[in-house]
């Protein structure tokens, strides 16, 4: 009788995993054949590569969202920082620095802010939950009072022409960084010693530390990296805007959490893929524009993201099992 | 009053219980013992409701009884203080001591809190515990908070009290003062269960002695017709048949020597030498601060003083990492929680600790790791599929060879292995025993933690035995029994 | 009652778009008033024909004023016959940026927007103007782009006007003045407190204080501490909704008799005058209906080969407690009134 139900219990747990795994990928193909069908708009190459360009900032948050969420933190405040940075950027050329310099001054200026997130939560034990939810009021704040709440138009062509406009062997630019930035992240997971130990880092931190991980050291260089992501986000960001826009991305953060999600991460760590989480944005980034071609009002597009999540977790519960 | 009757209990691949036995008469204190594992905390857990035997019956007062949690147990009078503390830090006293019987006003919707702290109070007087009752739990001492756990129980008017090692982290004033709880009770006419391992204790405290070998009863007397070496005799007892492994003329070369280590209550001077090529191995009742003093040697903990060198040279090392480096490994008796990472696969697991030697300037191929995990699976035997099944669903006996193989594979000079059979079953026992003697024949030094005495002296080339966070004293396996093995673990310092 | 609403509407429409249309054509100038893109009987019949397709974005819809911007456009793109598609981005400039380009991307006949952000959607209106697809913005023009028009209320002469009441209501020289306004750095902002200095400096009057804030309670504080400092004060003019609320709140608990003028005229301010003893002498209404609708026909008229003016101011309405009734009828087409009940 026990093992009957023990199989049982394995068959499902066995069912829920495949289920899990697949669903990105399922969900993506049904939305994008959905779509196909209901919009004559929707499928064609410039539908397509503008879908790109706008998923660009969340595709770039997401995957250092999944490192983030792979080593069991979380990072709230990415689309706070992503405004106060772009902000940033669009001053400074503002004030006559070349786009180059701009763009790398943002960029450390990226990872000074994750270093500060990762350093709080490390050495002062703070949950990362409640560092970024600061650093997200502090961010926010400080991206109103830098600007006057006004936003700051970019006048740098060339800036606004390359991040967005341009096309590299046919393809626009946004995609090849995004692409960059996956190969990097996938390269960072899989073939180094940092990456791998971010694995058993994520899922148990003691036995990491007892295996001679350098725990505190890979937790702080996980959020730099998010912070140098966000500072690439914030520059795709303001040349799509033309301009750097002080309250410009409230639902970035949930949307990058939940393309995570949507991978079949697991929240508390251990679990994460790029590739999968790839798939969950792009599978937010077509609801996203699909609905508008659609003329789906924007809280029906919540529900749908909403309905989405909750199977991808409850399917990875399912999966996890009493294990 | 309370009478258990051929109790068995079985585990997967143990039995813990096997037709035991145990009579309580109500008024008396009543010491349990046995070796560690003997099964005396199974049994209590089954008065307590938290087990349910296979077979057996319990009768209380002559009524046959079946506890199919804990509350039920409660119900009926039967009160359990384990080792585990369950006071919650984040209430204090009075909260601590009435919690689940808190006093209550309009239908039970609100909490009563005047009546609370005055409850609380007059408990707290009556049993002259002089605590204040508004104090937070989790600013107490561990001493302190073992004394609100006993409270709570006393002040229930318990029929049958169960004290799991209740002196263990108590000092000399709190002593007293379960003593006076404990007079207390036998006077109103309850039955006292006392778990303890300090003989001298047993003998001062106890009305009768129950001993409890390898899931079996053995004695039962009054504690005046015992003495101390009958009751050790009794609790090891069984015929020293199993072969004891040749002690070889070994290397004088000292690996590891420590020297009057310190850290805390756990590891109070403790002095040892683990010489190349033997296996050395290191008894000591629950507590006795052995997993500790390994934790100081591995570099996870920072000895408080005391000194250790490592081939001849000072070593102290600052992490984890730095005692890998140095050449010593660890591998934790928690296996789930500490030793393996449960949802990785075999592969992550056996690679982790040596990522940095098998990567060119921190680049890792994915083919090599293969190779490497495949290579260490083969040599410890580790029955999987391949190095991607995941670790979480292998037997104990392949977690703990997993476990190991993450280790060799570092090629440590020391190993450290806390309890290195926990929870294996036989065929693997043997097979990780014959590892271990094979790593001492290639010259490492080789420490092994456990609480199975036979094994010790199946294993080692030497033991050394650890009591209240110092060595008692060590002798080779070949002279060694079990009986002497005892003798010194219940060894008490005069001044303890 | 829409219905019948609606009919009158389009009735009044068909007359002034006669009298209008007519000297416009012949000049060949730019339409610069609502009135003026009123279309004719034989131009509605040609929209109609043409089966249009506009999009209407919204930066949000949680205010009555862009509720009842919705509703008016929606209620005249019906009666042309227009495809409208309405989306709201919930004040998110990025959410409103991929609708502007989604309407791009399906080739719609014309846009309208209430920007969440003008600054930022410059890089959208210049890839509409290259597909040719005309944009009509709110507010103040794109950073960059072209649009065919700008629509703004009549934020000066709006304020200028309940301002003047509020003045004449007093009539005294010297009359003490205290602004209670919002720190929003934003053309229609400076217009509404440029319209109430001059409207003061006109009558003789003096400002004596200029508070803003964004919430209600704060600004219930700042207009009770203006009071209490000021025992000579005569009267206060609020520039935005929540401070007319807030206005009339502290001068009713000070029980003095100071005068309001207000800019914005909501359910509140309503009620305000509804109950017939109210300090409140004049509210500036926006006619947020009436921008809906002419957001339709100034997108129609660009279709139709018009030219608009560069920029196009939809009057405001003079709330009284005289006129409030029909009042509310004109600035909410079809909404019952709050008092019915």
């Amino acid at each position: 009788m026990t093992t009957v139900a023990a199989l049982r219990m394995a068959r499902t747990r066995r069912a829920a995993a495949l289920l899990r795994d697949l669903l990105p990928y399922a969900a993506l193909v049904l939305v994008v054949g959905y779509f196909a069908f209901a919009s004559e708009f929707f499928l064609n190459t410039r539908n397509f590569e503008r879908l790109v360009t706008d998923s660009a900032t969340l595709m770039l948050v997401a995957f250092g969202m999944t490192m983030v969420i792979l080593l069991g933190e979380i990072d709230l405040s990415v689309g706070a920082v992503v405004a106060l940075l772009s902000v940033i950027l669009a001053q400074l050329m503002a004030a006559g620095v070349g786009w180059p310099l701009a763009v790398l001054l943002v960029l450390l200026a990226g990872m000074g802010i994750g270093g500060l997130n990762g350093v709080i939560t490390v050495l002062g034990d703070i949950p990362s939950f409640i560092t970024t939810l600061g650093m997200m009021a502090i961010a926010t704040g400080l991206a109103f009072v830098v600007t006057g709440s006004v936003s700051v138009a970019i006048m740098q062509d060339r800036f606004l022409d390359l991040f967005y406009d341009d096309r590299l062997l046919g393809l626009p630019v946004p995609l090849w960084i995004v692409l960059g930035a996956f190969g990097a992240c996938g390269l960072y997971l899989n073939r180094t010693v940092a990456g791998h130990e971010l694995f058993a880092l994520g899922a148990n931190q003691k036995a990491a530390a007892l295996s001679g991980v350098p725990v505190k050291r890979r937790k702080i260089t996980v959020f730099v990296i998010m912070g140098a992501l966000v500072a690439i986000a914030a520059c795709l960001s303001a040349a799509r805007l033309g301009s750097g826009a002080p309250g410009s991305v409230p639902a970035l953060t949930l949307d990058a959490i939940a393309a995570v999600i949507i991978g079949g991460a697991n929240l508390f760590g251990g679990r994460a893929f790029v590739s999968r989480t790839l798939m969950g944005a792009a599978l937010i980034a077509v609801l996203n524009n699909g609905m508008v071609l659609l003329n789906v009002n924007i809280d029906a597009q919540y529900i749908i993201k909403g309905l989405i999540i909750l199977l991808a977790v409850v399917l990875e519960r399912l999966a996890a099992g009493a294990r | 009053m309370l009478e258990l009757t051929d109790i068995t209990k079985t585990f997967p691949g143990v039995r813990a219980l096997d037709s035991a036995r145990f009579e309580l008469r109500g008024g008396e204190v009543h010491a349990f013992m046995g070796e560690n594992g003997a099964g005396k905390s199974t049994m209590m857990k089954i008065v307590a409701g938290l087990f349910a035997a296979d077979s057996g019956t319990i009768h209380l007062d002559g009524q046959q009884m079946r506890f199919a949690n804990p509350s039920e147990a409660k119900a009926a009078g039967i009160h359990t203080v384990f080792q585990e503390l369950t006071v919650l830090d984040n209430l204090d006293v009075a909260q601590n001591l009435l919690i689940g019987r808190e006093p209550v006003r309009l239908g039970g919707a609100w909490l009563d809190k005047p009546a609370l702290y005055a409850q609380a109070e007059s408990i707290l007087r009556d049993l002259g515990i002089p605590l204040d009752a508004r104090r937070l739990a989790g600013s107490l001492s561990t001493g302190q908070r073992q004394i609100v756990e006993i409270a709570r129980a006393v002040a229930q008017n318990p029929r049958v009290l169960i004290l799991d090692e209740p002196t263990s982290s108590l000092g000399r004033n709190e002593e007293e003062l379960l003593f006076s709880l404990v007079a207390r009770l036998k006077a109103a006419g309850t039955g006292i269960v006392y778990i303890t391992h300090r003989m001298s204790e047993v003998f001062a405290f106890a009305d009768r002695i129950t001993v409890l070998r390898d899931g079996r009863h053995i004695l039962t007397d009054e504690s005046a017709n015992l003495d101390r070496p009958t009751l050790i005799r009794a609790m090891v007892g069984r015929e020293v048949s199993e072969a004891r492994h040749e002690g070889a003329a070994r290397s004088a070369e000292i690996a590891l020597e420590v020297t009057d280590l310190r850290r805390g209550q756990d590891v109070r001077g403790a002095d040892l030498t683990l010489r190349r090529g033997e296996v050395l191995g290191l008894a000591g009742l629950m507590g006795a601060g052995r997993t500790e003093l390994a934790r100081l040697m591995a570099g996870i903990d920072r000895p408080d003083a005391g000194r250790m060198m490592l081939f001849g040279q000072s070593y102290a090392p600052a992490s984890v990492r730095a005692a890998m480096l140095a050449g010593v490994a660890y591998v934790s008796e928690d296996r789930k929680g500490l030793g393996v990472v449960l949802p990785l696969s075999v592969g992550q697991n056996i690679a982790l600790p040596s990522l940095s030697r098998l990567s060119r300037r921190g680049w890792l191929s994915p083919t090599r790791l293969r190779a490497f995990a495949t290579e260490w699976m083969g040599r410890l035997g580790v029955k999987a599929r391949g190095p991607d099944t995941v670790v979480g669903t292998l037997s104990g006996g392949n977690q703990q060879k997993v476990a190991l193989a993450k280790w060799l594979a570092t090629a440590p000079r020391v190993i450290l292995l806390d309890e290195p059979t926990r929870g294996v079953d036989i065929g693997a026992k043997a097979e990780i025993y014959a590892l271990i003697r094979a790593l001492a024949a290639d010259g490492t030094a080789v420490l092994v933690i456990s609480s199975e005495l036979p094994e010790l002296l199946q294993l080692c080339d030497r033991i050394a035995v650890m009591a209240r966070g110092r060595i008692a004293g060590d002798l080779p396996a070949a002279e060694a029994t079990e009986e002497t093995l005892l003798e010194l673990a219940f060894h008490e310092p005069e001044a303890a | 009652m829409l219905s019948v609403k609606s009919r009158f509407l389009a009735g009044t429409a068909a007359v002034l778009a006669l009298v209008s249309a007519m000297p416009v054509l012949a000049q060949d100038a730019c339409l610069g008033t609502a009135e003026a893109l009123h279309l004719s009987d034989a131009q509605a019949e040609d929209i109609r024909a043409r089966g249009l397709t506009f999009g209407f974005l919204t930066n949000n819809i949680s205010d009555d004023f862009s509720r009842t911007l919705v509703a008016g456009g929606e209620a005249h793109a019906g009666a042309l016959g227009v495809d409208l598609i309405v989306n709201n981005a919930d004040f998110d400039a990025n959410t409103q940026l991929s609708q502007f380009d989604a309407l791009v991307q399906r080739g719609v006949d014309g846009i309208f927007l209430t920007a969440v952000d003008a600054g930022s959607i410059g890089q959208a209106v210049r890839r509409a103007n290259q597909d040719n697809i005309p944009v009509f913005i709110v507010g103040g023009a794109p950073a960059r782009g072209d649009v065919v028009s700008v629509m703004n209320a009549a934020s000066y002469q709006g304020s200028y006007d309940a301002t003047a009441a509020l003045m004449d209501h007093i009539g005294e020289p010297n009359a003490q003045i205290a602004i209670l306004g919002i720190p929003f750095a934003l053309q229609t902002i400076r217009d509404r407190e440029k319209g109430v200095l001059d409207a003061v400096g006109a009558a003789g009057g003096q400002i004596i204080s200029l508070q803003s804030d964004f919430s209600q309670d704060r600004l219930l504080e700042l207009a009770t501490n203006v009071i209490q400092a000021n025992p000579d004060l005569k009267g206060v003019v609020a520039t935005w909704s929540l401070a007319v609320n807030a206005a009339t709140e502290a001068i009713r608990q000070s029980g003095r008799d100071i005068a309001i003028a207000g800019y914005d005229s909501e359910v509140p301010g309503y009620m305000e005058l509804h109950s017939g003893e109210t300090n409140i002498v004049a509210l500036s209404g926006q006619q947020a209906a009436l921008q809906g609708r002419a957001a339709i026909d100034g997108l129609a008229q660009v279709v139709l080969g018009a030219t608009l003016c560069e920029e196009i101011i939809t009057p405001n309405l003079l709330v009284t407690a005289e006129n409030y009734v029909e009042m509310w009828d004109i600035q909410y087409p079809g909404v019952t009134p709050p008092w019915a009940d």
